[in-house]
């Protein structure tokens, strides 16, 4: 796989001074769905690693398992196979009741769709996984509105996504996503209902999230702009990886 | 069941087939014009079994209650049919003195002096109608009271019906069946042997071959039990003693005389009755001549049960209303929802071309689909309801009038089922063909792309429709009050500030602000103490359309403002609740969607409230009605009543009891005393025919202790205490009860006595006196009379009548108003119920059947009680409504949110946490329905009771909330809405994040 960097030499450094320890590691990783008569190998065993602050982008066509492995790998769906460890924790170890309090605790979520509760206002959608970790509600609102700042929204702040432009509601999820500080965000078509112009700057948002607060990302995208714009791009096809190409200064 | 709602029966059911038939049949032309749009219905119904399951629920709810009325009336219809060929048999007509049978209910005790006639009468009644081929039977008869002592046994019956027929002419009567099942014959009976019916027998204790004391005219004669028998047409439904016609006329001492001739029609024992007016006329002119009266019994029995069974559907439909409109309520929502539902596929199909007139036919004919399947299993279910209210029914039945005995028969015909059927089935359509126009108004981008509809833009003229309602709000206001009745007046106020939220919307006033002010307004005026609405508009008349009016429209306005401040509501609970941190994400998820989803959850609230509200106000004041009837009320100053044979009538029982032995007088100190008579009755001054009624004649010692309340005393009379003194120191004076005078409120179904007053409002309390005029038919002499005193509501049925005093009535019917009927005064100490079983004992010769007041008392509330649980239940039902609501809305939602119920799985909530953000959702609305029904209940239950306390008869009357039932209720209820929960909340909580967020 050919290698090309391009970044400054100072983004390099601090690429290499971000990126830590493996915090999500799949080994051998299988799904497959059924519907019906049909049997789909989703995922054919796949390996894939994970470092602590670092962006990674999964690429490849429709239908290849790239949603499937992030689902796959933030707990979101089971496996049929393999094993996949968050922060040295085998998933498998986990109750359903303790993986959704390590998602609420340690992880962040962006949708291709934004999927905001279009009954709550965008403060109170932030607040959510606070309330979750039983913040209180003065310390919810005002961390909410500090993550709404990060992503340039205070004055929006008690608005519902109806409201909002969809630029606006994707950055509200991301406001969502990185409130409770989490270790990882994972990030499915994030720009795909976006125009370009808004695209663009949600993934300078979410690259200025990873630099500035050493966020780990991964985002699962068809955007070859966005994977450029990521430390390491992972390319899918049938649900195998079948190459990387690494673009940040590891 | 000849008329329903005042329609005939046949011609409602006529009227209800051949729209029923049009409907359907529009629908079917429709639907084979457009096949692939019936296609893609019938395949949407087949889609979702579960739901459709659900719909199906939802929409038969109306039916049922509809069927369950119609059921209940057909049940009371045949139980008092039944009651009557029990007690007539095959016997249609009765030819007897004028007025000898003339039977009201309530007149404790029986006339004296009715005439006997020649045996030889019969003869000329079958020569009258022989050769007419009008009827099969004739016969002369002994029909009677007598009392009989079962020495071995020690039982004694003070009322048992002696029936004795020629035995040479009971062909065409019922026969007489014994124990084994063979016909027996009064032929077969040896002197001195009697029959007993089945009754007779159970209640004294004896079988054939032992020994009985028939005691009539005062005197007894032995005789022995030759059978127990079952004979249709006693003259009784109870106990009855059958004797040949030659022992009869010598128990009585009256030798060749007779009671009556029976004549039994042609035909069956009901479809001989149709023969009764030809019988009568027949019959007519002859027994004029003879001094004697055709009396079409069987024909007036049916017209009875007709009208019993008619007054239960009008109660129960009444009743059922509220149900029935949150049933509507909840159709209007279901197909609202599912249209929610496919949005999308809708969008695309007005997107391919697909017309607006289209989707609105495509639902039509998809809920004409669950409509015919609701309608057919909620009639059926109806009936099913109906069997459980007719097994409460008994029992209230059963207490108030345990010796009577009425039996109550389940009894459902197949005309109710059609018409439940078929007013279900084109209700359901209505609603759904409304609703289905109302989802297709779409944009059909937006649809599209499931986004939400954009607000509708401004039509010009939009103000025409509201001020429309505004003009016909005050329109109907003003004839109201012209009129003096109230519904108008509740309705147009109603309207008006409903029609004025529209045009509050068009010159900007804020939604919240508009909607918020107007449902305020229309809570606030509904609920004022009814003498405001008084002093605004003067008297106006209530009935119970003015309470279903008030009821909606409080509902309303009160949906109104919860849903449109119900972030205040719910910034309270929040501000509770949410400070415990566990709590805080499920509850701002659960109250999140209720309070964006205003019109669902208006809807389903608007229901709930309504349910409850009419349930709470029901409960409430019928519990508080209740609680005030007391032994003074009924006793009237006495402990103890009881009634005789007219055959064997005590004339002094003060002088009875001194003289009886084992009667210590001493614990009597007191007995008033009453006789009954029917008579043709009618106001002076009026051109009303006469009308039969009774009048009572009391003794100068009842008047005097006599502490029964008068509701409206004639002018010049200060009291109660002053009108019976008079009636004891002025002959011609008279009190009537409070069935037959005008009144400004009509809360009645019960069917009132033909014989009424008029010239006067009972509301007022206070009256011009008014002259009438009675007739005894039997001697043909008359007596006027001047009503001065109208008795409370709460005075028992036993004083139904014209009082008079005694003196008033034996100078002017001598012989015929011998007192029969005797209230007894207790010393202290003296217990009523010993007392009363003393002089059953003591005057059996006279078939005296005392009951002490308390005990009457006792029965007459359990039985009330009983049939306000019957009522409870019925009203309740609308609470499935409710239940269902949620049940559909909660299915509804887990569809609806799947992808939310993902993200929120994602982004850390629990199963269980989403499961309790369903639960608590159903909750909001469910507790919030039952806290603001149940206050507006109470609040219009305490109107009703403070308005009522003006009235004369409920000075005493205070508002009684029965806590414990209510609360049972509720409980219960929010249970089963829980429950009706749980399942698409269980189904949340289990969606897997992952499918849940793949698909937009």
């Amino acid at each position: 796989m050919a290698v090309r960097m391009s970044a400054p030499a100072a983004q390099a450094q601090e690429t290499r001074q971000r990126i830590g320890a493996t915090i999500v590691e799949a080994r051998s990783v299988r799904k497959t769905y059924e519907t019906g008569a049909v049997r789909v190998d989703a995922l054919r065993g796949i390996d894939l690693a994970l470092e602590q602050g670092e962006m990674v982008a999964i690429m490849g066509p429709s239908g290849c398992g790239k949603t499937t492995l992030l689902n796959c790998l933030s707990g979101l769906d089971s496996l049929d196979g393999g094993e996949v460890l968050i922060e040295g924790t085998p998933l498998s170890e986990m109750s359903d009741r303790e993986r959704t309090d390590y998602r609420a605790r340690r992880m962040g979520f962006v949708f291709q769709f934004y999927n905001l509760m279009p009954v709550l206002t965008a403060a109170e959608n932030v607040e959510l996984p606070l309330l979750l970790a039983r913040a209180s509600g003065d310390e919810a609102r005002r961390r909410a509105l500090d993550a709404l700042g990060l992503v340039g929204l205070v004055d929006r702040a008690n608005h519902v996504p109806d409201a909002l432009s969809g630029g606006e509601r994707q950055r509200v999820t991301i406001a969502r996503s990185l409130v409770n500080d989490p270790a990882i965000v994972w990030a499915d078509e994030p720009t795909g209902d976006l125009d370009s112009e808004n695209a663009g700057e949600i993934v300078e948002l979410m690259r200025r999230l990873n630099v500035e607060r050493g966020l780990t990302f991964l985002i699962v995208t068809h955007d070859i702009a966005i994977g450029r714009k990521t430390d390491r791009i992972v390319r899918m096809v049938d649900g195998e990886i079948r190459g990387e190409e690494v673009l940040g200064m590891r | 069941m000849q008329e329903l709602f005042g329609i005939p029966v046949d011609t409602l059911l006529l009227i209800l087939a051949v729209a029923l038939v049009v409907a359907l049949g529009f629908v079917g032309v429709l639907a084979l014009r457009n096949r692939i749009l019936l296609k893609l219905a019938v395949r949407n119904v087949g889609r979702r079994r579960g739901r459709s399951a659900l719909i199906v629920v939802g929409l038969m709810l109306g039916t049922t209650i509809i069927a369950a009325a119609l059921t209940t009336g057909d049940t009371m219809n045949h139980t008092i049919r039944s009651t009557a060929v029990d007690a007539l048999g095959a016997t249609d007509e009765t030819i007897a003195a004028k007025g000898a049978v003339d039977d009201i209910p309530g007149a404790l005790g029986a006339a004296t002096g009715t005439g006997w006639l020649d045996e030889a009468t019969v003869g000329w009644v079958e020569s009258t109608l022989k050769g007419s081929g009008l009827v099969d039977g004739v016969t002369g008869a002994i029909v009677d009271q007598v009392a009989v002592q079962a020495p071995a046994e020690r039982q004694n019956e003070p009322s048992v019906v002696l029936f004795a027929a020629d035995l040479g002419r009971m062909e065409g009567f019922s026969p007489i069946v014994g124990a084994e099942g063979e016909t027996l014959s009064l032929g077969d009976l040896a002197p001195g042997q009697v029959y007993l019916n089945r009754k007779a027998a159970t209640e004294l204790r004896v079988a054939a071959g032992e020994r009985v004391v028939v005691f009539a005219g005062g005197t007894g004669h032995e005789a022995r039990v030759r059978d127990v028998v079952r004979f249709d047409g006693a003259g009784t439904a109870d106990a009855a003693l059958l004797v040949p016609l030659e022992a009869a006329q010598r128990l009585f001492g009256h030798p060749g005389e007779i009671k009556a001739i029976l004549v039994s029609n042609r035909g069956d024992a009901f479809g001989g009755a149709a023969l009764s007016d030809e019988v009568k006329a027949a019959l007519d002119p002859g027994a004029a001549q003879r001094g004697l009266e055709v009396q079409t019994l069987k024909q007036d029995a049916i017209g009875d049960a007709d009208a019993a069974g008619a007054a239960f559907i009008a109660f129960f439909t009444t009743f059922g209303t509220f149900s029935i409109a949150a049933g509507i309520l909840l159709i209007f929502l279901i197909f609202v929802m599912l249209a929610a539902e496919r949005r999308g596929e809708l969008g695309i199909a007005r997107a391919i071309g697909t017309r607006r007139g289209h989707l609105v036919e495509l639902f039509t004919f998809e809920g004409a689909a669950y409509d015919l399947a609701a309608a057919a299993v909620g009639a059926v279910l109806g009936a099913a309801v109906a069997f459980g209210m007719v097994i409460v029914m008994a029992q209230a039945f059963g207490a108030a009038d345990a010796d009577e005995g009425l039996q109550i028969e389940f009894a459902v015909s197949g005309r109710s089922l059609v018409i439940a059927f078929a007013m279900g089935v084109l209700l359901t359509l209505v609603v759904v063909a409304v609703s289905a126009w109302r989802v297709s108004v779409m944009t059909i981008s937006t649809a599209i792309r499931n986004l939400p509809e954009p607000p509708a833009t401004r039509r010009r003229r939009r103000w025409i429709a509201p001020a429309l309602g505004v003009a016909l709000g005050l329109l109907l206001t003003v004839s109201g009050a012209r009129s003096g009745t109230a519904t108008p007046v509740m309705l147009g106020v109603s309207l008006t500030l409903v029609s004025v939220v529209p045009l509050l919307r068009l010159v900007g006033v804020p939604e919240r602000l508009a909607f918020t002010v107007c449902g305020l307004a229309v809570v606030v005026f509904l609920m004022l103490p009814w003498s405001v609405w008084e002093a605004v508009f003067g008297p106006l008349a209530m009935d119970f359309t003015t309470w279903i009016v008030a009821g909606l429209m409080v509902v309303v306005g009160t949906a109104w403002l919860i849903v449109f401040n119900a972030d205040l509501l719910l910034g309270v609970v929040m501000s509770v609740f949410g400070r415990i941190r566990a709590l805080a994400p499920v509850l701002r998820m659960s109250m999140a969607y209720p309070l964006r989803a205003r019109f669902r959850t208006g809807t389903t609230l608007a229901m709930f409230t309504l349910v409850v509200f009419t349930l709470v106000t029901g409960t409430a004041s019928n519990g508080s009605f209740l609680n005030a009837i007391g032994v003074e009320d009924y006793g009237g100053g006495f402990q103890v009543r009881a009634g005789t044979t007219g055959a064997a009538p005590i004339a002094d029982m003060a002088a009875a009891l001194r003289r009886t032995p084992g009667v210590r007088a001493e614990d009597y100190p007191f007995v008033g005393s009453q006789s009954v008579l029917a008579v043709e009755a009618t106001q002076l001054g009026t051109r009303r025919a006469p009308e039969t009624y009774l009048v009572r004649g009391l003794d100068d010692s009842f008047l005097e202790h006599t502490t029964f309340g008068l509701g409206a005393v004639a002018r010049g009379y200060g009291s109660a205490r002053d009108v019976w003194t008079a009636l004891r120191e002025r002959p011609g004076l008279a009190v009537v009860d409070s069935f037959i005078v005008p009144r400004r409120d009509n809360w009645n179904f019960g069917v009132p006595p033909d014989f009424k007053l008029t010239g006067f409002i009972y509301d007022e309390g206070s009256f011009d006196p008014i002259p009438i005029e009675v007739l005894d038919k039997q001697t043909g002499r008359h007596l006027r009379l001047t009503v001065v005193g109208v008795l409370k509501d709460t005075a028992p049925l036993e004083m139904v009548g014209i009082s008079a005093s005694q003196a008033t009535l034996r100078r002017a019917f001598p012989g015929r108003v011998r007192p029969t009927i005797h209230y007894f005064g207790l010393a202290p100490g003296v217990d009523a119920e010993d007392a009363a079983a003393q002089l059953e004992s003591a005057f059996l010769a006279s078939g005296l059947e005392a009951q002490s007041i308390q005990d009457v008392v006792d029965d007459a509330v359990a039985a009330s009680r009983t049939f306000n649980r019957l009522i409870q239940g019925f009203m309740g039902l609308g609470l499935v409504v409710g239940v269902a609501a949620l049940g559909v809305i909660s299915a509804r939602a887990v569809v609806e949110r799947r992808q939310h119920i993902g993200v929120m799985r994602a982004i850390g909530f629990r199963s269980r946490m989403v499961q309790s953000v369903f639960l608590l959702e159903s909750s909001f609305i469910a507790l919030t329905a039952i806290v603001v029904g149940t206050g507006l209940g109470l609040l219009l239950a305490w109107n009703i009771v403070r308005d009522q306390r003006q009235q004369p008869s409920w000075e005493n009357l205070t508002l009684v909330v029965p806590w414990l039932n209510l609360v049972v209720i509720f409980v219960v209820v929010y249970a089963v809405a829980l429950v009706a929960t749980l399942a698409p909340a269980v189904r949340a909580s289990r969606v897997r994040p992952a499918e849940a967020l793949r698909y937009q």
